[in-house]
């Protein structure tokens, strides 16, 4: 701890003092052996890229989470004109009963001037425009302490005006600008990971230069009587000090990048776009103080990356040597053999990792390469999940609805009113259910259960919907499906259709689920629960598919 | 002091360079080492300072088992060793006080505790106008005494040298020996590598001789 604390502060005072000898006496290893100006360059111009990539993605959530607010606060209702409607009357009359709403604290009726104004990007100025049926906007600002239930507010208006004025909350712009910040955020993190993997590398590979480099420094300072810790310090202290270095100079140059970006911007821009005008987009455009402090908290991690990829690689490198180089070498102790052996293992005649040792290295290697595949695995998979649900499906010959949701049942009825299919199977039915018992579930669909609707009872899990769908697809005669399932099983059901049906066309239908916060899975504890044990069904269910496939095409 | 029992020692599928060597040499003692060329002098040194271990056999240094002492004792173990190479082994960028300093600087004293002692062993051993000078630009002789210094500054209860008047002239490598001497007289045990035989014949201390790998003691 000690050592560690003198090699820490000792790597602090050199990167800010390089040249001055701290301790008034030469350094036993020379700084300018382990650091030279190209390293400290490919150190910097990494910490560059990840200070850039770290500000650019809090740039973004920050902005984003401006917008979203802005947005979320807002609602607009738009009141479309009719034949001989006072429009006028009509905005008033509606302003009124939303000025009588719970949770709203402003109502703004837009004038008709200021409704022509904002389709004249389209349309162009002129005062043909007022003799036109343009709709009219009326904003309305929300309480945000006390949001009103919109949903009711959007059925009392549907109830008295039907489809004349419509309730637009923005849904759609607040999961837009989810996705820009969750898509910028997973890149982000994506560039960081590569950055960090590189720095590793250059350092272990300017680690074990600087060790063989300094090959003679180290077998004096043994002979001397130096103890391994103190040598690997040595090393330690200077690739310390090139980590902060590098890393300021990376910070400092990316904080000018953020500071003179939206000036740099007005002047590329020839003055097209204004500094102020990039700031009412994308926010400030500049770092505030918590943004600057993340510069700085990569400095810090480019610092422990130097210094402790170099410990680490000084340390091994000074362990498996095996000659003088070794103060650390104990042949009997490490592999408990006879003298023979050990001397033979300590003379560089027998390999010091033995079989056993590598066998172990490999194994840790393969379990943590597994744990990292399997841990990236399951982000791909959750963030690759339809978040909205499906918006629209082609046509098809069969509909085939996996239950255990009425939401989903609902869902497959209407796609097959309109006509999308011939016939849907409700796969997976209780073997108590009767159709009388369904249909009165839905009521109006009462006329499709008499003609058109198969309930299928012998699945109990989604390998059996798979087997009971082929059979009843075989006996129809079809040759495509729209699978009707939740979004986040649906993955899973279409591996599971695939490898049972690897012929029948099937076209994905997903539900977006009211239990799941596809948007937030992350930090919602029931909807991760989730999607985990689901990405644990879907790993057998997909790897299934494979071999099948592969199987398939070896037999032709 | 030095126990060997039944040494063996050879490299990669080679001969064996050491066989089956046995001998002991009490504290205070003066000896010679001496062999042809390729006789195994510089290997028998580098078992001593665990810089190899051998195939077979084991070696007792100040009562401990080489092979069995812990990694984390081996750097105390070694302070107790001063050792002189043929080739010096002088860091480049470092002066000749630093150099001589070195063994004192790496146990973590300060500075102030040995400036005077290392100033004052430079002097002994003639090199005290060359203190601010650094190694490129000393003569072979005026190294290998900075060599002998850097070995004996931590008052070591032994010495190894291995041909440490290689590089000198005769007249060099008479003071070199009376400065070894001295120092056996102050109490540190002395093993000197050499295939000099006026060096030898100068002073009479038993001699340990190497030939086919094996070893005898001749008073």
């Amino acid at each position: 701890m000690k050592q560690f604390v003198k090699t820490f502060v000792l790597g602090i005072g050199e990167a800010f003092w390089p040249r001055r000898q701290l301790s008034g006496s030469t350094q036993i290893v020379p700084q300018s052996s382990v650091s030279g100006r190209a390293l400290t360059a490919v150190i910097s111009i990494m910490s560059f890229l990840a200070c850039l990539t770290a500000g650019v993605v809090y740039m973004v959530n920050q902005s984003a989470d401006a917008w979203y607010n802005d947005i979320a606060s807002e609602v607009t209702v738009q009141v479309t004109p009719g034949e001989g409607l006072d429009m006028d009357k009509q905005v008033a009359l509606v302003t009124s009963i939303l000025q009588r709403q719970v949770g709203i604290s402003q109502v703004r009726p837009l004038s008709l001037a200021e409704s022509s104004a904002l389709l004249e990007p389209w349309l162009g100025a002129n005062n043909s425009l007022l003799g036109l049926p343009i709709p009219r906007l009326i904003a309305i600002e929300i309480d945000r302490n006390q949001p009103p239930d919109l949903s009711r507010v959007r059925q009392n208006l549907a109830a008295r005006f039907q489809d004349k004025v419509l309730l637009d909350d923005h849904r759609h712009w607040q999961s837009q600008i989810r996705s820009l910040t969750r898509s910028v955020a997973l890149a982000g993190i994506g560039i960081l990971i590569l950055v960090a993997t590189a720095t590793i590398s250059v350092i272990v590979s300017a680690a074990r230069s600087a060790m063989a480099s300094n090959h003679e420094i180290v077998e004096v300072l043994h002979f001397v009587g130096a103890q391994r810790k103190f040598i690997a310090s040595e090393f330690e202290r200077h690739f310390l000090a090139l980590g902060i270095r590098s890393g300021l100079l990376g910070a400092l140059s990316a904080g000018l990048v953020f500071f003179f970006a939206p000036y740099a911007i007005q002047m590329l821009g020839g003055g097209s776009v204004t500094a102020s005008e990039i700031k009412q987009l994308v926010g400030s455009a500049q770092l505030d103080f918590f943004g600057y402090s993340l510069l700085g908290l990569i400095v810090v991690a480019v610092a422990g990356i130097c210094m402790f990829t170099s410990s680490y690689w000084v340390d091994r490198i000074l362990n498996t040597e095996g000659t003088i180089a070794n103060p650390n070498y104990s042949p009997r102790k490490r592999f408990g053999v006879s003298s023979r052996q050990a001397g033979r293992r300590a003379n560089g005649m027998m390999s010091p990792n033995g079989s056993f040792a590598k066998g172990v290295g490999v194994v840790l290697k393969s379990t943590f390469l597994l744990f990292l595949a399997f841990a990236l695995g399951f982000v791909i998979y959750a963030s690759s999940i339809d978040r909205n649900g499906a918006r629209s499906v082609v046509q098809a010959d069969g509909i085939v609805v996996l239950t255990g949701g009425k939401s989903r049942i609902n869902k497959a009825l209407k796609l097959l009113a309109a006509g999308k299919a011939k016939r849907l199977l409700i796969s997976g039915v209780h073997a108590q259910t009767s159709v009388g018992q369904l249909a009165r579930l839905f009521p109006g669909a009462k006329p499709l259960f008499n003609c058109c609707i198969d309930l299928g009872r012998a699945a109990k899990d989604t390998i059996g919907n798979a087997h009971e769908t082929r059979s009843w697809a075989r006996q129809k005669g079809f040759g495509s499906l729209i699978v009707v399932t939740s979004s986040y099983h649906m993955p899973r059901a279409i591996a599971e259709f695939r490898t049972v049906m690897p012929d029948t066309e099937l076209k994905a239908y997903g539900i977006a689920s009211s239990n799941v916060d596809m948007d937030q899975w992350w930090s919602d504890s029931a909807t991760l629960r989730l999607l985990f044990s689901e990405y644990l069904k879907y790993i057998p269910a997909i790897t299934k598919l494979g071999f099948s496939k592969v199987g398939n095409l070896l037999a032709g | 002091m030095i126990r060997f029992e039944n040494v063996s020692m050879l490299y990669n599928r080679g001969p064996e360079v050491l066989r089956n060597v046995n001998f002991h040499l009490p504290p205070g003692s003066f000896h010679f080492l001496t062999g042809a060329s390729g006789a195994g002098k510089t290997t028998l040194l580098r078992l001593l300072f665990m810089s190899l271990f051998p195939n077979d056999g084991n070696i007792f240094l100040f009562q401990k088992n080489l092979a069995l002492v812990p990694p984390e004792e081996r750097a105390a173990l070694r302070r107790r060793i001063g050792i002189v190479f043929q080739d010096f082994r002088l860091l480049d960028h470092m002066t000749t006080w630093e150099n001589v300093a070195l063994p004192l600087r790496v146990q973590g004293r300060r500075e102030s505790d040995y400036k005077e002692d290392v100033t004052e062993l430079l002097k002994w051993v003639g090199l005290g106008n060359r203190i601010h000078a650094y190694p490129h630009i000393l003569s072979g002789g005026e190294k290998q005494r900075a060599a002998i210094a850097r070995a004996v500054i931590g008052k070591p209860e032994l010495l190894l040298a291995d041909e440490p008047t290689g590089n000198v002239d005769p007249r060099m490598a008479r003071r070199l020996l009376r400065l070894f001497i001295e120092l056996n007289h102050l109490g540190t045990s002395v093993v000197i590598a050499t295939h000099d035989h006026d060096l030898v014949k100068q002073y009479n201390a038993p001699r340990l001789v190497l030939a086919d790998g094996s070893l005898q003691v001749r008073a």
